[in-house]
């Protein structure tokens, strides 16, 4: 029975990458990198391929010998080893709870080492589900001092192969409410916006996002966990709300 | 059975006519020649009993408007002005008349100017004055060429740029270019569409990016701002919830006889948007065929209700590459509005009285008198420019005899979903006629509407015939006519 589990495990993994199931992907810095594979959402043991990442500006993947490899982001650097969960980096050294592995010549990291790599606040999941319009949003940090302005990204994904029109009554598209630890709405955006009163249309190209941004004053509130929900205000869809927590120091 | 109001202003072929004089009575105009005193021009007027009204504004002639005394010949006196050697020449003070049907390509495409009356206000109107409205919106497409013309570009303001180029940057489908032509497009140049009023100076103000506007400060600059460009109408088709700030510059237009029309909201709700709310702000609502549109706010603060559009939406101006395009909303339905008091203003009603003329005519809607839905009704340009509350049409079946209309059925009014029942028909071979006695006098003349079924119905007794649809045709001032309605018994069916 020993002798079969390494076997089994790599079919597994291969199963894993070629399941074109579901297609997810996620957003660095403005930066969306697709990749396929089959959980609907990531956790950190997930795999994921490294090489899908080369696109983003300041990251360097080189190989070295002894099956290790260098990866480079802005700063900071990390040797990583296949199938070794040891990882050296610049900040020091660490343990992955699940080992880098090869296969296909795809280096396939787990999800745990990309929150390292990369700031795990920069970084936005989206699912994206057949049929569905997604919705996200995201903020540029999550704790803020109450002198800054918080930059309130919200994205409507179209995962559709087809043009997806968005009818919205007015010159409103969404409202953002802060909430209190408590739920307790505390501030309502579109409380103090004034639209335009004519139906207005958004189109998305097929396998296309719309994202709108905003930047919200928090002067106001005190130190504290808030909550950011975003409601799209369109018809014939029905878009849930989305929450974001984030927090005041 | 039911009956098309208002489908377009024609002439009713009627068996008398009369002489309609063109020109205002007992006025005429005089152009002096350049090198004249003021001493001459004087024993002048003295000599031929001239009551000066006033002198028409020009750089360097000596033109003046004149009252003659009543027993004067106007074309004669004239002649005779014209042989002294002081006048260059004089003339009537000519009324000038708008066609009624106007020549521009998609000008049948724009229901909403007939749902509001618009022919005959047309072509009873009489222009004075230049009206200065301000638009305050998206910006404007200011080279758009149905709209060039009629925009006052250098009074315009742009509050998100902060300078003097109020351009929308949305090149295709600028609302505030949209807003602007339903009020103001040029009318008549053989293209594109019609503006609801004429003699117009649209002033842009910018204050909107991609349909928000971030501050009620914003606002209550912009119009601060139209009000130190003197406008007399202020156009907001936007709307949002309440501020101080905006409605402390609204009440300051008071002070100045400023009209303000804002949208009531397209949110279904039960009460209007500000600045649509507040008082001094006359909120308006969209209707589509004599019904209140699904989308709209309504509430005790409704006004008036005016074309917002549904299924077919408001057709007007909009962009560089897409010129014209149809918008929906209660954004559509202020503009209309707007359009209209421009109208009045231009024809010389005050501002005090724009508000009360334009409820006190509207066509009442739902319930009778004001209600939430409807406010007082449909905006009606005709009525409110004669001021007059326009009497549902009369309904019967008559014979025409001599020039003369026998009735020979019993006399109705019609329902106010524009159907009628008629029963009683006493002849065998009889026209069905529908008739709206605008200033009744119980003739069909000049400002009626008038239409005719003329398919001599062979009325057969206890037949009912079904689907007789009746399109009434507005009958215009420089066609005067009348025809007389015989056996026409008022009683209190009317």
């Amino acid at each position: 029975m020993k002798r079969h589990l390494p076997l089994i495990i790599l079919i597994s993994l291969f199963l894993i990458f070629n399941s074109i199931a579901m297609v997810n992907a996620l957003e660095i810095n403005d930066t969306e990198i697709n990749f396929d594979i089959s959980p609907q959402e990531l956790n950190n043991k997930s795999y994921v391929p490294l090489n899908q990442f080369n696109r983003l500006e300041n990251f360097l993947m080189e190989n070295l010998q002894d099956n290790r490899h260098l990866i480079i982001y802005k700063n900071k650097h990390f040797i990583i080893s296949i199938s070794h969960k040891i990882v050296k980096s610049s900040q020091g050294e660490f343990t992955l709870k699940t080992k880098p592995v090869s296969l296909n010549n795809h280096l396939l990291v787990p999800f745990e080492l990309i929150n390292k790599i990369f700031n795990n606040q920069d970084i936005v999941q989206e699912d994206k589900q057949d049929n569905k319009l997604a919705f996200k949003i995201s903020t540029n940090k999550k704790t803020y001092s109450n002198s800054d302005i918080i930059e309130l990204r919200i994205k409507i994904v179209n995962n559709k192969n087809q043009d997806i029109t968005l009818e919205f009554n007015s010159g409103q598209k969404y409202d953002i409410y802060i909430k209190n630890k408590n739920g307790k709405v505390i501030y309502s955006w579109a409380k103090n916006q004034i639209f335009i009163q004519t139906f207005v249309s958004e189109t998305i190209e097929a396998n296309s996002k719309l994202v709108y941004k905003e930047n919200i004053d928090i002067s106001d509130l005190t130190k504290g966990t808030y909550f950011f929900e975003v409601e799209i205000i369109v018809q014939d869809y029905r878009l849930k709300a989305q929450s974001i927590q984030i927090n005041i120091n | 059975m039911s009956l098309n109001n208002n489908i377009k202003s024609e002439k009713v072929a009627v068996n008398t006519s009369k002489t309609v004089q063109n020109f205002k009575e007992r006025q005429i105009i005089i152009n002096y020649n350049d090198n004249i005193s003021n001493n001459e021009i004087q024993d002048f007027e003295i000599n031929h009993n001239l009551i000066k009204i006033r002198k028409i504004y020009f750089k360097n002639n000596n033109i003046f408007l004149y009252k003659v005394s009543s027993n004067k010949d106007i074309l004669k006196s004239i002649n005779q002005y014209n042989e002294y050697k002081i006048v260059e020449w004089s003339e009537p003070n000519y009324i000038i008349k708008l066609n009624t049907h106007p020549n521009d390509s998609f000008y049948d495409q724009q229901w909403g100017h007939r749902t509001v009356n618009l022919e005959p206000a047309w072509d009873l109107y009489n222009s004075i004055n230049t009206i200065k409205v301000a638009v305050i919106d998206s910006g404007i497409i200011p080279e758009h060429e149905d709209l060039t013309e009629n925009i006052s570009y250098n009074q315009g303001k742009d509050f998100i740029d902060d300078d003097n180029q109020p351009n929308d940057e949305n090149a295709d489908y600028s609302h505030g270019t949209h807003v602007s032509g339903i009020i103001g497009a040029v009318s008549n140049n053989s293209m594109g569409v019609s503006g609801v009023a004429r003699n117009i100076a649209i002033i842009p103000i910018r204050i909107f990016y991609n349909g928000q506007v971030q501050t009620a400060s914003d606002i209550a600059e912009a119009i601060n701002y139209a009000v130190d460009q003197n406008v007399d109408i202020i156009n907001m088709s936007f709307g949002g919830y309440n501020s101080l700030t905006m409605h402390e510059s609204i009440k300051n237009t008071n002070n100045e006889d400023v009209i303000l029309v804002a949208s009531s909201g397209n949110y279904s709700e039960n009460e209007v948007l500000y600045p649509a709310k507040f008082p001094e702000t006359i909120a308006s609502g969209p209707d589509v065929n004599n019904n209140i549109a699904n989308y709209s706010n309504e509430g005790e603060n409704l006004d008036l209700v005016a074309p917002g559009g549904s299924t077919y939406g408001i057709l007007s101006t909009s962009g560089y590459n897409e010129k014209y395009i149809e918008m929906t909303g209660t954004s559509m339905a202020a503009p209309y509005v707007s359009g209209v008091a421009a109208l009045l203003l231009s024809n010389g009603v005050s501002p005090s009285q724009i508000r009360n003329r334009l409820t006190s005519t509207a066509v009442d809607l739902g319930p009778t008198g004001k209600d939430n839905t409807y406010g007082y009704g449909l905006v009606d340009a005709y009525g409110a420019l004669i001021n007059i509350q326009l009497k549902r049409p009369y309904v019967f079946a008559a014979v025409k005899e001599n020039g003369s209309i026998k009735i020979k059925s019993e006399f109705i009014t019609i329902n106010g979903n524009n159907t009628y029942t008629l029963d009683e028909i006493v002849n065998d071979e009889v026209i069905v006629v529908a008739w709206r006695d605008v200033n009744d006098n119980r003739e069909v003349d000049a400002g009626d509407y008038y239409g005719e079924y003329n398919n001599k119905l062979n009325v057969l007794e206890n037949t009912l015939y079904d689907n007789i649809n009746i399109d009434m045709y507005y009958i215009p001032q420089d066609n005067s006519t009348s025809m007389e309605i015989l056996n026409m018994i008022t009683t209190s069916k009317f």
